[in-house]
């Protein structure tokens, strides 16, 4: 008699899978419905880990304030872009109609002077 | 290897077909995550035993304790087929986990770090779940055989 663990090992030896059971298995693939998107479904599959789905939620909310933050910002910029070139305007504006005046009065000095020194040669 | 691990625990070779089947569809399935032939074979090695012992769980009468297991009738002229027909009951009478312990550890000769990893389990629990298992069939075996050594 063979110890016992000989005869478990005996009892216990690999039995083969019954005739047709690969072609039952392959009669189940074939029914199996197609995947779409193998890789999206992957995906969302992994976000069925407790720690991933943590990971995944944590990345979405930094995600969403770092873009929040960069919408804000460009906003910001156009609006300073804005009012620095209407300032450039009005101050172009403001000089050129200061330079008019300046001419306008240079004329009128000039007129005045002319008159006077007419007066004093009479 | 997936086939035999099912029979050997569930001794039914329709149930046992059903979970081979089961475990390859999920192999199907998930062939992309495959890395290589022996990740294939850790796969497949626990994937049959996990679905095997819900399978064995889900089984609708109770498992039959060892002591409760009925006293064979009298062994044959040759003692061998009968004793290992009585072997492969008795083992099919373990609970789920002790019984997949004792089929890897005869059946697929896995080292016993090797199945406490299968099973997710401590190595103290599978080496003692082990030797209790091997007592009780010790134990009984030689109970039913009666003067026959073992």
């Amino acid at each position: 008699m063979k110890p016992l663990e000989e005869e478990l090992k005996s009892a216990l030896v690999r039995q083969e899978a019954p005739a047709g059971f690969r072609g039952r298995l392959m009669g189940r693939i074939a029914a199996e419905p197609d995947r779409p998107w193998p890789r999206l479904r992957r995906l969302i599959s992994l976000i069925g880990y407790p720690r991933l789905r943590w990971a995944a939620a944590a990345t979405l909310a930094l995600l969403t304030i770092a873009g929040v933050w960069a919408v804000r910002r460009q906003e910001d910029r156009r609006k300073v872009e804005f009012a620095s070139s209407q300032v450039m305007f009005a101050l172009r504006f403001a000089g050129s109609k200061l330079n008019l005046a300046m001419a306008h009065a240079e004329a009128i000095e000039r007129k005045q002077a002319s008159s006077e020194s007419a007066m004093k040669s009479k | 290897m997936v086939y035999s691990l099912a029979y050997h625990s569930l001794r039914d070779s329709g149930a046992a077909e059903d979970v081979a089947q089961e475990v390859f569809l999920d192999l199907y399935k998930k062939l992309a995550s495959i890395k290589s032939a022996a990740h294939l074979k850790h796969w497949l090695r626990k994937t049959a035993v996990h679905r095997t012992i819900d399978a064995v769980r889900r089984r609708k009468h109770p498992e039959v304790g060892l002591e409760q297991a009925p006293e064979p009738a009298v062994p044959a002229a040759d003692p061998d087929p009968v004793l290992r027909e009585k072997l492969q009951e008795l083992v099919a009478s373990l609970p789920a986990k002790p019984r997949m312990v004792v089929v890897l550890r005869f059946q697929e000769e896995l080292e016993l770090h090797e199945i406490a990893e299968v099973l997710e389990m401590p190595i103290n629990s599978v080496k003692s779940s082990l030797q209790r298992s091997l007592g009780i069939l010790r134990e009984k075996i030689a109970r039913c055989l009666g003067d026959v050594r073992v």
